[in-house]
C-alpha cells in the first residue's frame, strides 16, 4: 500500500476525467511511461458517476465550502444544492382501505428506502449520449477500447407535442409502427429523410433555400406540423433559426447513426458515463501506466520555463510533460498553459438531477419498466436543454426508480432557475414524473476557457490543461481536445492505434507462428495426419469441394 | 520489470493462418479417409460419430457425413432401451445446435434435426419451437429456420393464433421479410376463413385490417417488395382458381379449355349426353406441352342425337374435385363458357377501407404526382373498388407509368393489356353469341391474356395493337377461329403465326414483315 | 458466428504479488513465468474448456497493475460472471486485506457474481495462513474456497474447470433451453456487434434511405 512510486515519467496526468484519461491512454499506448493520479478517491472528476451516498456527500461538500476557497483541489462544480421532496414515510393505507378491485399499491418510496438502495445508483455529473456512428464510438472501436464497456441502445427519442410526451419515429420500423402519423405523413416523413440523406448528391433540390432556415425549407415541402415538429426539434435538434445547411447536417448525423444498434441512433454506457474515462484508464494501465487515486501534487519545481518535477506525497517525481485535468490546478499556478483551445468554451452548464418514482410519459414510452429515453427541449434563445431519463435497465438506479438528468447552458449562477422552464415543460405534460429528490449545480468552464487569452505563465511549455465537459450531447469536442493535446506533446505519433486482441499477442518465448492447440483435438485423426505427412497427400482439395454451398434464392411470397 | 509487447507481424500472422489452414485441410482429408474406411468395414461406432462430428462442426454442409451419422445412430440405437436411445438422440441434437452456431443457414444441420426428432422415442417439440424463436431473434429473415418452424409448430400443435401473433411481432420489428408475410398468408385462411366464399382466402373484417397494415408498410418503404407481394395476395391478384374456361364440340373437333394450365390426360371427363372422351386422345393446343390451358380432340362427333334440357360437361381434375359447365346447343354442336373471376368482389366495409386508401394515394399524388408506386397502387385499388367505373382512369395511370418508369414499361404494358382484354371479354361472354366478333382492336395490346376463353370464338379482331412475335403462340388456342384480323401489329417473322385449322380469313397487313416475307405469306394465305 | 456456446468473464483481484498473473498464465499457457508483472498490452487471456460436452470460453481478466495503489477502476468488476479473490498463504497482510477487497466487490460487482477465495502459493513452506482459516473466511462470506500453487500447477485447472461447471449450471437453470449466455440483458458490446452492423441496418431507415431513392 505504501509502496513508492517510480520517480521519473514521460507523462504525469493529474485528474482522471474524460479528456485527461484519453491523453494518458494514448501516451501509454505508444510506449510512454505514464503516472496517472487523482486527488479524489474516485475516478472521473467532473465526469464521474456516484452512488447515491457518495453523491450526497459530494454535493454537501461543495455546498458547504465557500466558492472562493482556493485550497480546494476540486473546483469545477459550484452552486450545488440538494433537496428531498419526500421525508417521512407517508402513512401506508391499511390493506382494507384499498378499494376493491384495485391492485395493491406500488411501493411507496420514502427517503429512507431510497437511500437503502444507494449502491444501485450511478449518478452522472456529466451525462452524455453516444451517436452510434459518432466520434467516440468510432474511437472506441478503432482503439479496441470498446471491450471495456457495454452499452444500452436508447429506447426512445421523445418530444413534447401539445403537452403530450411522444416517441419520435426514428427508424423505418418506428415509422411503420407509429400510430401518431397517418400513412400519408409516414410517406412524407420517409421521403423528407431520404432527400436530406441525398443532400450532397442532389444539392439542386435545396437550391432555393440555401440562405434560408431549415424551418423555411421544411415548410416549403408541404409537411404537416406534426412532422415539422419531429424533424426540426428532435431529429435535427435544431430550432427556428437553424440554417438549412446545419439543419440538414444534423439530420444526416442522426440518420447515419440509425440502424446500427437498436431503434434509435444513440447509445448510453451501462452503469453511467463515468465508466467511459475508466475504460481509457484501463487501457493506459494495460500498457504499463501507473494508477494512484487520492494523490495530489503539493508542489512543483520549474526550470527553463518548464515544470521539471512535481512533489507527490513525499516523493519528487520528474516529468517530461504534465497534463492537468478539469477541476485540478497545480499549486502556486493559477493558470498553467499550453493546452489547445477549443472553439467553444467548455463548462458553463446548469445541471439538474432528479430521482423520480414514476417516469415521464405514458406506458408505451416506458414499457416493462422503461429503458433510456432522450428528449431535446428548445427555448426561444436557442440552445435548449438535453433531458435524459434512465431506468434500472441502464444500471444507474434501482428498479422502480428513475433518474432524470437535465442539462442546459448556464445563464446565471442559479442552476435551478436556469432549469426551471424546462422542468415546467416536463411537469405540465400528460404524464409528469413524480420527483422524490433533486440536485442542482453548475459545471464551470476550465481555467483556460474562463480566463481566455489573458493567461500569465503562458510560457510553461510542458503543462497542458484539459477542458471540462462541453454543452454537447456526444463527446466530439472533448475528443478533439484530447487529441489536440496529444498531438502537441507527441506530434509524430499515432493517436490511439488499435490495441491488439489477446490472440494476436506473442507471449514470452512462444513461437510466433505456432497454432492454437485446439485446431486438432482428435487423437485418432492425428495418426492419420502423420501418415499423410509421410507422403500420402491427395491432390484434390476436399475442403473446397464441399464449401460450395450457395445461398439459395430468397423465398418469395404466394406464387 | 515489464516485458515488451510483442504482436505477431503480418507475415507471421499469415504464416500462422496458412499453417492452421494446412492442418485443417489435412485433418479434413485424414478424417474423410478414416470415415470412408470405417464405413466400408461397417464400423458405425462412437469413433465414427466423433470424426464426423469433428468435421461437421467446422463445415456443417457436408451432406454425406450427416447421412453417415444417421446410419451410425440407427445402428447404435438398435441395442438400446428407450431411455438410452433418447439420450443418444439428444446428444446429437445438441451437436446440430453447435453446427447451427457456426452456420445458422446450414441445410444439413436443419434437416438432420428434423430427422432426429422424427426418429427419437420422445421428441420435445416445444423445445424446438423455442429454438426457432432464438434463431429468428438472431436473424428474422433466416428462411431455413422459418421452414423448420412450420414443421415443428405442426408437431408441437402450437395454435395458429399464437403463430400469427409471433408473425405479427416479427413484422413489426422488420417488415422486409418475405418469410413472415408468406407465413401470414398461410395462417390467416385457417384462422379467419371467408364468411361465405371458399374461394376467398380470408374474412372481410380481417382483410380490412390486413390491407391497412400492408399499405402502411408500403407507404413507409415503397422500395420493399415483400409488402407488395402480400398486398397483391390480399387483393386477389394471385393466380386464378382452377376452373373450366370454355368448351366447344363440333362435328370433327372438340376443345376444352381451363383457367390454368392442366394435364387433361389425367382427368376424367363425364357428359350426360353420351359423349365419351378417351383421355389419351386429348392433345394440347401447343404441341409438346405437358400442361396446357386448352386441349383438343379431333374425332367425329354425333351431334343432335339427344335432346336434353341440360347438357352437362363434367371434369374431375387432379385436385380430385369435379368441375362442371352447362353447354348450349348450337347449329354445329355444343358450346359453353364461364366468365373468369377477374377480381374479388369485396364487401362494403372492405370497399370503405379501399376507398380510404385510394384517398391517401390521391392525396400523396398531389405532393408527388410522379410517384410510380403510388400510381400503381392507386390503379390497383381503383380496380378493386369498381373495375368498370374506374376502367379508363386506371389505364391512364398505367400509361403514365409506362412513361415515367421506363425500366418496367413492359410490365405496365402487359398489365394494361390484361385489363383492356378483361373488359372486352367480359362483355363478349355476357352476350354469349359465338357469331359476334371479339373485338380487341385499337387497345394498345402488348400481349394476349385469357386466350383460352377465346378458343371457341369465330371471329377475333386484334387490329391495330402492338402485338409482336412473342404472342403468336397464343393463337394456338384459337382453334375455332375462322376470321383472325391481326393487321397493323408488330409481327415480323413469317411462319410465326401457327396453323389454325378452321381459319378462312387471316389479315396481316401493316405488320413488320420484310418484302420477301410478305410474298411467302401471300402464298400461305392462298392455301387457306 | 462463433463455435462456442458460452462465454464467461472471470476477473481476478487481490493484493499485488499474490500470484494472480501466474495463476492465469499457468492455466492458459501451462507456464510459470519466472519474472513478475503482467506482460505489457495483455488485457485478458482466453481459454476454451469443455465441460460435459459443452464448449465454454473463459475470458480471464487481470488487474493490469491497478491494485498496486488500490486504484482499480469500477468498470473492471462490471459484468464479471465469476470473481477470484486471491491471497498469498505465506503473507498475512494479503489475507488481512481481504475485507477491503470484499467491500469493493460488494460496491461494484454484480451481487450474483460467483465468488471464489483462493489461497495461492501452497508450494511455499513458510505458510502463515492455515487452510482452515481461509476456509472459514470463505464460508463466512459465501465464497467457494480453494488453495492452489501456480508454480506446481496444483489445483489450477481444477479452479477454472469448477468455475466453468458452476457457471454453466447457473446459466442452464436460468434458461432451460440452451441459450447463449452472452445474450443476457439488452446491453451491447460494440466489439461483438461491429461486424453485425450491416446486417442490422436492414431494419433501420438509414440503410434503406441511402441505398434507394424514389
Amino acid at each position: 500500500m505504501d509502496e513508492d512510486l517510480p520517480t521519473e515519467f514521460d507523462l504525469v496526468v493529474v485528474g482522471t476525467g474524460f479528456v485527461e484519461s484519453i491523453v494518458a491512454a494514448a501516451a501509454s499506448r505508444i510506449g510512454k511511461t505514464v503516472l496517472h493520479i487523482d486527488p479524489n478517491d474516485f475516478y472521473g472528476g467532473t465526469w464521474a458517476s456516484f452512488n447515491l451516498d457518495a453523491l450526497q456527500s459530494f454535493i454537501s461538500s461543495i455546498a458547504e465550502s465557500p466558492a472562493t476557497d482556493e485550497s480546494k483541489q476540486f473546483n469545477s462544480i459550484k452552486n450545488a444544492s440538494q433537496i428531498w421532496h419526500v421525508t417521512t414515510p407517508t402513512a401506508t393505507p391499511a390493506d382494507d382501505a384499498i378499494p376493491e378491485g384495485q391492485e395493491a399499491t406500488e411501493k411507496i418510496w420514502t427517503k429512507e428506502n431510497v437511500l437503502k438502495e444507494f449502491r444501485r445508483f450511478n449518478v452522472d455529473l456529466s451525462p452524455k449520449l453516444l451517436f452510434s456512428c459518432g466520434k467516440l464510438v468510432k474511437l472506441l472501436i478503432s482503439s479496441n477500447i470498446c471491450r471495456y464497456a457495454e452499452f444500452r441502445a436508447v429506447d426512445h427519442v421523445c418530444t413534447i407535442i401539445n403537452g403530450q410526451t411522444r416517441s419520435v419515429p426514428c427508424s423505418r420500423t418506428d415509422v411503420f409502427n407509429t400510430k401518431d402519423l397517418s400513412i400519408v405523413e409516414k410517406r412524407l416523413l420517409m421521403k423528407l429523410l431520404t432527400s436530406c440523406m441525398g443532400y450532397d448528391e442532389h444539392p439542386e433540390e435545396f437550391k432555393d433555400y440555401e440562405d434560408k432556415t431549415f424551418l423555411e425549407y421544411l415548410k416549403s415541402v408541404k409537411l404537416t406540423d406534426n412532422i415539422i415538429h419531429c424533424v426540426l426539434y428532435s431529429i435535427s435538434m435544431s430550432n427556428e433559426q437553424t440554417s438549412l445547411k446545419d439543419g440538414i447536417d444534423n439530420t444526416k448525423k442522426f440518420l447515419n447513426s440509425l440502424g446500427r444498434y437498436g431503434n434509435t441512433p444513440f447509445l448510453f454506457p451501462m452503469y453511467g458515463c463515468g465508466e467511459i474515462p475508466q475504460c481509457f484508464c484501463r487501457l493506459c494501465a494495460v500498457f504499463g501506466g501507473i494508477y494512484c487515486l487520492k494523490r495530489s501534487v503539493s508542489n512543483v519545481s520549474i526550470a527553463d520555463a518548464k515544470v521539471d518535477s512535481i512533489k507527490c506525497g513525499n516523493q519528487d517525481i520528474k516529468a517530461s510533460n504534465i497534463v492537468v485535468g478539469h477541476g485540478n490546478i497545480l499549486p502556486d499556478f493559477s493558470i498553467p498553459a499550453g493546452g489547445t483551445g477549443v472553439g467553444k468554451k467548455c463548462g458553463g452548464i446548469s445541471r439538474a438531477i432528479y430521482i423520480t418514482s414514476s417516469p415521464l410519459g405514458a406506458e408505451e414510452l416506458n414499457s416493462s419498466g422503461g429503458g433510456v429515453n432522450f428528449l431535446k427541449l428548445t427555448d426561444e434563445s436557442g440552445t435548449g436543454a438535453f433531458v435524459l431519463q434512465l431506468s434500472h435497465y441502464s444500471g444507474t438506479c434501482p428498479k422502480g426508480l428513475y433518474l432524470i438528468h437535465i442539462s442546459c447552458s448556464a445563464k446565471s449562477n442559479n442552476p435551478e432557475a436556469d432549469i426551471k422552464p424546462y422542468l415546467d415543460k416536463l411537469l405540465t405534460t400528460d404524464h409528469p414524473p413524480a420527483i422524490l429528490y433533486s440536485i442542482y449545480f453548475t459545471i464551470d468552464a476550465c481555467l483556460r476557457c474562463t480566463s481566455g487569452a489573458s493567461i500569465t505563465n503562458d510560457s510553461l511549455s510542458n503543462v497542458f490543461v484539459c477542458c471540462g465537459p462541453s454543452f454537447e450531447l456526444d463527446y466530439d469536442e472533448s475528443i478533439d481536445n484530447a487529441e489536440g493535446i496529444f498531438k502537441k506533446i507527441y506530434p509524430e505519433d499515432e493517436f490511439l492505434p488499435r490495441a491488439p486482441d489477446p490472440e494476436e499477442i506473442v507471449i514470452g518465448d512462444e513461437d510466433p507462428v505456432s497454432v492454437a492447440d485446439d485446431v486438432i483435438t482428435l487423437d485418432s485423426v492425428k495418426e492419420q495426419i502423420m501418415e499423410l505427412e509421410a507422403g500420402l497427400l491427395h491432390q484434390e482439395d476436399c475442403m473446397e469441394e464441399n464449401s460450395r454451398n450457395e445461398e439459395m434464392a430468397m423465398e418469395v411470397g404466394e406464387e | 520489470m515489464h516485458g515488451r509487447l510483442k504482436v505477431r507481424t503480418s507475415a507471421e500472422e499469415a504464416a500462422r493462418k496458412k499453417k492452421e489452414q494446412e492442418i485443417k485441410v489435412k485433418t479434413y482429408r485424414a478424417g474423410m479417409g478414416r470415415i470412408f474406411e470405417k464405413r466400408k468395414n461397417g464400423q458405425l461406432d462412437d469413433e465414427m460419430m466423433q470424426i464426423t462430428g469433428q468435421i461437421l462442426s467446422r463445415n456443417p454442409d457436408v451432406y454425406t457425413l450427416w447421412n453417415i451419422r444417421k446410419e451410425c445412430i440407427l445402428k447404435m440405437a438398435e441395442s438400446l432401451g428407450n431411455e438410452a436411445k433418447q439420450s443418444l438422440y439428444d446428444k446429437d441434437l445438441g451437436f446440430t445446435e453447435q453446427c447451427l452456431m457456426v452456420n445458422p443457414k446450414s441445410y444439413g444441420a436443419w434437416h438432420h434435426r428434423c430427422w432426429i426428432l422424427e426418429n427419437c422415442p420422445t421428441p420435445d417439440w416445444e423445445r424446438e419451437v423455442a429454438l426457432c424463436n432464438k434463431y429468428l431473434k438472431l436473424d428474422e429473415r433466416n428462411f431455413h429456420c422459418w421452414d423448420y418452424r412450420r414443421f415443428v409448430v405442426k408437431k408441437a400443435k402450437v395454435p395458429a393464433e399464437d403463430e400469427l401473433k409471433y408473425c405479427t411481432e416479427k413484422i413489426h420489428k422488420n417488415f422486409s421479410n418475405y418469410s413472415s408475410w408468406h407465413y401470414r398468408s398461410k395462417l390467416l385462411p385457417l384462422l379467419f376463413p371467408h364468411e361465405t366464399s371458399p374461394a376467398r382466402p380470408i374474412s372481410e373484417s380481417k382483410l380490412k385490417e390486413e390491407l391497412e397494415m400492408v399499405l402502411t408498410a408500403a407507404f413507409t418503404d415503397p422500395n420493399d417488395s415483400s409488402a407488395w407481394f402480400y398486398q397483391r395476395w390480399l387483393l386477389g391478384y394471385s393466380q386464378p382458381a382452377l376452373d373450366i374456361a370454355a368448351i366447344r364440340i363440333s362435328k370433327n373437333l372438340a376443345i376444352a379449355s381451363f383457367s390454368k394450365p392442366i394435364d387433361l390426360r389425367t382427368c376424367e371427363i363425364e357428359t350426360n349426353f353420351g359423349f365419351n372422351f378417351n383421355p389419351d386422345r386429348w392433345q394440347p393446343v401447343q404441341k409438346g406441352n405437358k400442361y396446357d390451358v386448352a386441349w383438343i380432340v379431333e374425332d367425329s362427333f354425333e351431334l343432335g342425337a339427344s335432346d336434353l334440357q341440360q347438357y352437362i360437361f363434367k371434369c374431375r381434375m387432379s385436385d380430385g374435385k369435379d368441375y362442371a359447365i352447362n353447354l348450349k346447343k348450337c347449329s354445329d354442336g355444343f358450346y359453353g363458357m364461364k366468365c373468369p373471376k377477374f377480381e374479388y368482389e369485396f364487401g362494403a366495409a372492405v370497399i370503405e377501407e379501399l376507398k380510404n386508401q385510394l384517398e391517401s394515394c390521391n392525396q400523396l399524388l398531389e405532393y408527388e404526382p410522379d410517384s410510380k408506386w403510388t400510381l400503381l397502387t392507386a390503379s390497383l385499388l381503383m380496380r378493386a373498388i369498381d373495375r368498370r367505373g374506374y376502367h379508363t382512369k386506371s389505364l391512364e395511370y398505367l400509361q403514365k407509368l409506362e412513361k415515367i418508369d421506363y425500366l418496367r414499361q413492359g410490365y405496365y404494358a402487359d398489365l394494361a393489356s390484361k385489363w383492356a382484354i378483361e373488359k372486352v371479354l367480359e362483355e363478349w361472354i355476357e352476350q354469349g353469341d359465338l357469331t359476334v366478333a371479339i373485338d380487341l382492336s385499337n387497345l394498345n395490346l402488348a400481349t394476349i391474356f385469357y386466350e383460352q376463353y377465346m378458343s371457341i370464338a369465330k371471329i377475333v379482331i386484334l387490329r391495330n395493337n402492338c402485338l409482336s412475335d412473342r404472342t403468336a403462340t397464343k393463337f394456338n388456342a384459337f382453334q375455332f377461329c375462322e376470321n383472325l384480323d391481326a393487321s397493323y401489329n408488330q409481327f415480323s417473322t413469317p411462319g410465326v403465326i401457327p396453323h389454325i385449322p378452321n381459319l378462312k380469313v387471316l389479315s396481316l397487313e401493316g405488320n413488320k414483315f420484310s418484302n420477301n416475307a410478305t410474298t411467302r405469306l401471300e402464298d400461305q394465305m392462298k392455301n387457306l | 458466428m462463433e463455435d462456442y456456446k458460452f462465454l464467461f468473464k472471470v476477473v481476478l483481484v487481490g493484493n499485488a504479488g499474490v500470484g494472480k498473473t501466474c495463476l492465469v498464465r499457468r492455466f492458459t499457457q501451462g507456464l510459470f513465468p519466472p519474472g513478475q508483472g503482467a506482460t505489457i498490452g495483455v488485457d485478458f487471456m482466453i481459454k476454451t474448456v469443455e465441460v460435459e460436452g459443452e464448449k465454454i470460453k473463459l475470458q480471464i481478466w487481470d488487474t493490469a497493475g491497478q491494485e498496486r495503489f488500490r486504484s482499480i477502476t469500477q468498470s473492471y468488476y462490471r459484468s464479471a460472471h465469476a470473481l477470484i479473490l486471491v491471497y498469498d498463504i505465506s503473507c498475512q497482510p494479503t489475507f488481512d486485506c481481504l475485507p477491503d477487497w470484499l467491500r469493493e466487490i460488494q460496491e461494484y460487482a454484480n451481487s450474483k457474481v460467483l465468488k471464489i477465495l483462493v489461497g495461492n502459493k501452497t508450494d511455499r513452506d513458510d505458510r502463515e495462513i492455515p487452510t482452515q482459516i481461509g476456509e472459514e473466511f470463505a464460508k463466512q462470506h459465501d465464497m467457494y474456497f480453494l488453495e492452489t500453487s501456480a508454480k506446481e500447477a496444483e489445483n489450477v485447472e481444477r479452479l477454472f474447470y469448477e468455475i466453468a461447471a458452476e457457471l454453466i449450471e447457473q446459466a442452464r437453470s436460468k434458461e432451460p433451453i440452451s441459450q447463449h449466455s452472452r445474450s443476457t440483458a439488452d446491453s451491447i458490446g460494440l466489439s461483438s456487434l461491429g461486424s453485425k452492423a450491416n446486417y442490422l441496418s436492414q431494419s433501420g431507415c438509414c440503410s434503406s434511405l441511402s441505398s434507394h431513392s424514389t
